[in-house]
């Protein structure tokens, strides 16, 4: 390295947050382990201070030897101590620009600063962590040079696009109801049973001795009848469900606090959240795929979700970066606002107006006989069961022979209404399939952004004439970015040559961080 | 644009590949099988190795017939055509058929692959990555090594011209 260094620093804090991360990620577990597999007082405490000082120390190096700087066209970023790792980022593939601001960031004033680039995996640069002031600057300057750089002529073109735009800003009354919908109650219960059973001496400090009530309930259970107990764990289930709720409502509260999405040229902007604060961004030319989702209660309450995936979504990554990143534009919307939003976003887009085409005519049939693979065993297990295992009451068997009827009529409801409602569409360099029978789902892909396509043919599709398509995008989806069943041979070979059409016509440059603007 | 076949060398190439897999498989379940004889039925060391070896024998002739029979379906359907200035178009699996429909301007890097085995037999695999996620790469399998450099040249040219269409 003969260079000069750049000038650049982190925050005087920024020992802190490395600490803290270190900590989270390869110390907690050690350090518990060790804390908890000591019985004496003094061991913990010395194990304790090393760690401490050991955390210290590797903040600060990793810290100190973070330098970089913003120069005409790239940022120069030199991090590490062991291994040292200069990195040209150019301002034109920076995707996105995400900022994550906690508790003890506000405090100190500082804020985390994410750089990403299409490419899957790791983040181009990640600032932790950079002042308040300083943070702004590099995100606006970031965020205006690659808007006029990298958008496409006729957005640049057009002023109105230059300034900024919101899009959906979410009230609080709809908050509470996206926590009564969406079941993130659970993730609070999960969480609070983790720490209990990592910790029982929590429990003393409940105002309620467990093992005297254990006791007292035994002692009087003989004496209660059935329908009393009924009642009780009826109205405790009851309570446990207001509970989750209310966890959710919290949960939805604090996270999604002050949600506002808003657009400037080819950029998205998305802020939320209360205690920490979240600031990320993304191209709308970068989208790789829009998903529309509605549980059976959103759709008693007529809302939908709606998501979407950029490119290079870092999924697979840390937990943070799943929750740092611009991967959901609509947390709860009624389906009307939804499209209108849809359409902002995608010109000519209109989910209703769609030409739906119904999937091929055994699907109903094909999509029941797969549920029956696992269905059929476990109810013929349970049957089985009520009837073999000897001391169960007379009812058993009878009860069982009711239930399976029961679930192999719900199945068959359930395959012919979904074939019934699953549909597929292509209009105006979109195409979407729509899928659900009792919670639905919508997948938008961009025919031009496909960066590869197949059609598959089981021996059934052979002999039933049809074919599936799997679309792959350049984001790390979870399954498939688009995958339709059940479709016409002929059918799934049209909608095939769509892709190819678009991706050998208008080339998207293969390395697809500039994008390709939305028609 | 004509459809391409692999040569015939990649069924031999394939087979020493199975063949390996059930080598090492039985190599796994042999010592377990004879434990479980000598332990579970009572028999004598030797008796339980002369069992296993039988038992194992008669297991990995039924799956190399299996494995055979597949992989001969398999070549058979093994194709791909190359659409200049297009893409390339692959067909493959002998149950399950499909057809993997690859863009030219999408192909990230190309990567001309020759293993030992390859080597021995004068094949080459040609490998074709996207920025996908799901399928990012492709294989062409059972290329002569000269037609895998050429084809690797004509997509990496397009390629290259296609980009200097999109950024001149």
């Amino acid at each position: 390295m003969t260079d000069a260094l750049p000038a650049g620093r982190l925050h005087p804090w920024s020992w802190v947050f490395h600490a803290i991360r270190a900590l989270r990620e390869v110390a907690l577990p050690a350090l518990v382990f060790m804390v908890v597999g000591r019985k004496d007082a003094f061991g913990p405490l010395v194990v304790g201070a090393v760690a401490a000082i050991m955390l210290i120390a590797w903040g600060i190096l990793r810290s100190r030897t973070f330098r970089y700087e913003l120069l005409e066209r790239e940022l120069l970023v030199r991090e590490g101590f062991f291994v040292r790792e200069t990195r040209h980022v150019p301002f034109a593939r920076v995707q996105a620009v995400n900022e994550r601001q906690g508790p003890l960031h506000r405090l100190l004033g500082v804020t985390e600063l994410v750089l990403e680039s299409g490419a899957a995996g790791k983040p181009e640069a990640v600032m932790r962590v950079l002042g308040v002031a300083e943070a702004a600057r590099i995100a606006g300057m970031l965020r205006s040079v690659s808007t006029a750089d990298h958008a496409t002529p006729d957005v640049v073109a057009s002023p109105a696009a230059a300034a900024t735009q919101e899009l959906l800003r979410i009230p609080t009354d709809e908050l509470i109801l996206h926590g009564i919908l969406s079941n993130r109650g659970f993730v609070v219960i999960a969480l609070a049973f983790g720490i209990i059973s990592q910790n029982r001496e929590l429990l003393d400090l409940l105002p309620i001795d467990f093992k005297q009530l254990m006791k007292d309930s035994t002692d009087t259970a003989a004496g209660i009848d059935a329908g009393a107990i009924l009642g009780v764990l009826l109205v405790l289930l009851l309570g446990f469900v207001v509970l989750v709720r209310l966890l959710s409502i919290a949960f939805a509260l604090f996270t999604l606090h002050d949600f506002t999405l808003r657009r400037a040229g080819d950029r998205l902007r998305m802020n939320r959240g209360l205690l920490s604060r979240v600031d990320v961004s993304g191209r709308v030319s970068g989208f790789q795929r829009i998903v529309l989702e509605q549980s059976l209660l959103h759709r008693a309450f007529r809302r939908c979700v709606v998501k979407v995936d950029l490119a290079g979504a870092s999924l697979l990554g840390t937990p943070e970066a799943a929750d740092s990143r611009l991967d959901t534009l609509a947390p709860i919307a009624t389906p009307a606002r939804a499209r209108s939003l849809l359409q902002e976003l995608v010109p000519g887009l209109d989910l209703e107006a769609m030409p739906w085409q119904p999937l091929h005519r055994s699907a109903a049939v094909r999509r029941w006989q797969k549920t029956m693979w696992w269905l059929l065993p476990t109810l013929t297990l349970v049957v089985a069961a009520a009837g073999l295992i000897p001391g169960l009451p007379s009812v058993a068997l009878p009860g069982a022979l009711v239930a399976a009827t029961l679930g192999l009529g719900l199945s068959v409801m359930h395959a012919w209404q979904w074939a019934r409602w699953s549909a597929f569409a292509a209009s105006d360099g979109v195409i979407a399939f729509r899928s659900g029978a009792w919670a639905r789902q919508w997948t938008l892909v961009f025919d031009d952004r496909a960066q590869s396509t197949a059609l598959r043919r089981s021996p059934r599709d052979r002999r039933e004439g049809t074919a599936s398509l799997a679309v792959d995008v350049q984001s790390m989806t979870v399954s498939q970015a688009l995958h339709i069943p059940y479709l016409d041979a002929a059918l799934g070979e049209r909608l095939n040559a769509r892709f190819w059409r678009a991706g050998t016509s208008a080339p998207l440059p293969a390395d697809a961080h500039a994008g390709s603007g939305l028609r | 644009m004509t459809v391409e076949r692999p040569l015939p060398a990649l069924l031999t190439v394939w087979r020493l590949r199975h063949l390996a897999w059930i080598a090492g498989g039985m190599a796994l379940v042999f010592p377990v099988l004879m434990v479980l004889g000598h332990e579970l039925l009572d028999l004598r060391w030797g008796a339980a190795a002369v069992r296993t070896a039988l038992v194992a024998l008669a297991g990995a002739v039924i799956a190399g017939a299996a494995i055979e029979w597949h992989a001969r379906a398999a070549f058979a359907r093994y194709s791909w055509t190359h659409l200049p200035e297009e893409g390339v178009v692959v067909h493959q699996g002998a149950w399950w058929h499909k057809e993997i429909w690859l863009p030219v301007s999408r192909l990230q890097h190309l990567d001309v692959v020759r293993g030992p085995i390859e080597r021995a037999y004068g094949l080459a695999t040609l490998a074709l990555f996207t920025a996908g996620y799901h399928q990012y790469s492709v294989r062409l399998e059972g290329l002569d090594p000269e037609h895998a450099l050429r084809l690797r040249d004509t997509l990496l040219a397009q390629i290259r011209a296609q980009r200097l269409r999109v950024e001149p």
